[in-house]
């Protein structure tokens, strides 16, 4: 097989996982015993205006006639009208995805350039001290769980030592008001640079400290201990005993070649990762009280936040499946690129 | 043989295993002549591949080296610290492994592997490196040269690939060349081609090898002369003809007769001949002569105490029905 079908292949399939995705959250999101009327209704509807809403919308037809409206508007690119919002899901996803982006981008990318690093040094020392050491701390992070760090990182560092901002979000938006950033690609803290705003870029990076350890120590454990297991295997390999053999240096063997060999593994993590932090960013954007991203969607279209209409206690349907397809396709997406980048490292995988 | 380029002195190397000490070597003695052709033949287990292994120093961590002598061209290699051992690995030994398709790396184009290995041997880089290595593959008989540098090791069949392992082998000029079962993995055909080829870069280039395989046959055919080892014992050694054609000790003759001779369309087929019982387990190795349970011509001073190495004929043979050299 050549790249190009490999890649149109991965690409189609990866087409099938959104619509299974799509699929199974419109259901599993109808299983939740919440009517959508009764957002339209206003407050205190009377049962006359949700019966009158309900026929309208058409909330009344059988669940799979839904779907398909639903299915056709989705891959038309109209996620449907928020309830609690009253405000497009697209618009307010777009707007609020890339802080949440930059934020799970940064803890990935702190993960993967300490975590590779250590995982190698952990297989080159299988057995001793500095192996052990970093199994202790690896299997440490990955134990912690976020919820609790991020509340004791917050308790530690801005309550007791009061080194760094406890949740800094009106803070922050105070200084941009007075320095205002240019949007360019919606994310604040890539935008303070890029409008050359140091002020606000430190301000925002200060905030993001804390939301940053919190996301990427699981992440770090995980990249650490898979490292170690592939570069152990890879270093058992006959072409390190080759290398070897030919007076390579150690460092270079290490960093340079079986490195290489051991990397493609170690990225399927990497992609599943970032994906997967977009859910921690959800917390953490709560926690923290960060400049909003999607997190804060996900809080009040689940009627665990008061919305900005003061409506609370009913599930915001449209916004939560419209979070859902969107991180599915930062999944699928995530994990087309390490694909790409899979057959970049080793061509043998499309044969 | 007058001038030994790497003489093997009273090696003695032991592994920790989970069964025990495992005493391998315990006084090896071995020479290589310069610009000969040693053949070291013996079943696995013999301890054919560590003997290549410890002079190159890389052996692995429950290995330990307890004493004796690898001199090459003057240097004990057991002396040097392992930064000067490197540069005496790919340099002054390079080494050419069984299987080519494990040995080079699967995610490197066969031009950065062997850039790297002459980068790292003999500190050239970029277009003057490539024109090294394209030449060597040119010498190593590879059509193409230049696809070849850009193909991975995969894309090419086993022999192309022992033939870059080879090129890569040879671009520093190595003094001594280890050949650790180089044609086991590859086809019959292709086999003849590779020992030739090796045969004809080595008068061209006037290196030593040592040639580590488990076929004897293959060994008379390549090699100036013949070790054959058991259980860590180098049990008989000569030229290689004599050390095949009038075999002194018993283990040698044995593995002569596993050769397949030739047989005409008429006969009927032959078992396979095979030397009876396997190789000790040397955690619990037998008293006396290492053979002596498999050995036909068994004595009772065999299973007490070791045996000399005695001149036996026109080689020499560590055992006692030579002893005192008499035969």
């Amino acid at each position: 097989m050549n790249i190009g079908a490999y890649v149109i292949r991965r690409a189609l399939l990866m087409v099938v996982v959104l619509v299974g995705t799509i699929t199974v959250t419109f259901f599993l999101s109808h299983l939740v015993p919440s009517n959508p009327a009764i957002f339209f209704g206003g407050q205190n509807p009377t049962p006359q205006e949700i019966q009158r809403i309900t026929q309208e919308y058409g909330f009344n037809t059988p669940l799979y006639n839904q779907f398909y409206i639903y299915l056709r508007d989705v891959l038309t690119g109209n996620l449907g009208m928020s309830l609690s919002f009253q405000l497009p899901v697209l618009a307010l996803i777009l707007e609020g995805l890339p802080n949440t982006l930059t934020l799970a981008a940064i803890s990935t990318a702190i993960a993967l350039l300490i975590g590779i690093p250590l995982g190698i040094e952990a297989a080159r020392h299988a057995g001793k001290r500095v192996d052990s050491l970093l199994r202790v701390f690896s299997v440490g992070f990955v134990g912690l769980p976020q919820f609790w760090l991020g509340i004791i990182l917050q308790l530690v560092f801005a309550i007791w030592w009061g080194i760094l901002p406890i949740g800094s979000y009106g803070g922050t938006l105070t200084y941009l008001s007075f320095h205002p950033i240019k949007t360019i690609t919606g994310s604040y803290l890539v935008d303070a640079l890029l409008s050359g705003n140091m002020g606000g870029f430190a301000a925002i990076a200060e905030s993001m400290i804390l939301p940053v350890i919190t996301l990427s120590l699981y992440p770090l454990g995980i990249i650490v201990r898979h490292t170690r297991a592939s570069m152990l295997a890879t270093l058992n390999q006959d072409y390190v005993r080759t290398a070897r053999a030919y007076g390579i240096p150690e460092r270079e063997i290490n960093y340079g070649l079986a490195f290489r060999n051991a990397l493609p593994p170690v990225l399927i993590y990497a992609g599943l990762i970032f994906a997967g932090s977009i859910i921690g960013v959800i917390y953490v954007e709560d926690v923290f009280n960060l400049i909003p991203g999607i997190g804060y969607l996900v809080i009040y279209g689940t009627g665990t936040g008061i919305s900005s209409s003061g409506i609370s206690g009913s599930v915001d349907t449209p916004l939560i499946l419209g979070v859902a397809i969107v991180t599915a396709i930062i999944y699928a997406l995530s994990n087309f690129a390490v694909d790409l980048v899979q057959i970049y490292y080793d061509r043998r995988i499309i044969k | 043989m007058l001038d030994p380029l790497l003489s093997v002195r009273d090696l003695k190397l032991s592994f920790q295993t989970e069964r025990g000490e495992l005493r391998l070597f315990q006084g090896l003695n071995l020479d290589v002549g310069k610009g000969e052709v040693l053949g070291v033949v013996g079943e696995s287990g013999s301890g054919k591949s560590t003997l290549a292994y410890s002079i190159i120093r890389l052996l692995p961590p429950n290995a330990r080296f307890e004493g004796g002598s690898v001199v090459l061209g003057g240097k004990d290699l057991t002396k040097l610290s392992e930064k000067q051992m490197r540069d005496v690995r790919g340099r002054d030994i390079t080494m050419v492994f069984q299987d080519p398709t494990t040995a080079l790396n699967p995610v490197f184009r066969v031009k950065d592997q062997m850039l790297k290995v002459i980068k790292a041997n003999i500190g050239v880089e970029g277009a003057e490196a490539r024109v090294l290595a394209m030449g060597m593959l040119r010498n190593v008989e590879l059509p193409d040269a230049a696809a070849i540098m850009g193909s991975f090791p995969y894309e090419l069949s086993g022999g192309m690939q022992q033939r870059v392992m080879i090129a890569m082998a040879l671009t520093s000029n190595p003094q001594l060349l280890i050949a650790d079962e180089p044609t086991s993995a590859v086809d019959a055909t292709i086999q003849v081609q590779i020992l030739k080829l090796l045969d004809r870069l080595r008068r061209e280039k006037g290196f030593s090898v040592l040639l580590i395989t488990h076929s004897i046959a293959v060994a008379k055919e390549v090699s100036d002369r013949i070790a054959v080892m058991y259980a860590g014992d180098i049990v008989e050694e000569g030229e290689a003809e004599k050390v095949v054609d009038s075999s002194k000790h018993p283990y040698t003759q044995g593995l002569v007769k596993c050769i397949p001779a030739p047989r005409a369309r008429h006969e009927s087929r032959r078992d396979l001949a095979t030397v009876p019982g396997e190789v000790p387990d040397l955690t619990d190795p037998p008293p006396g002569c290492r053979f002596h349970p498999r050995c036909p011509y068994v004595m009772d001073v065999c299973r007490k105490t070791k045996p000399g190495y005695w001149k036996a004929g026109d080689s020499h043979a560590l055992c006692y029905l030579y002893e005192g050299g008499k035969a």
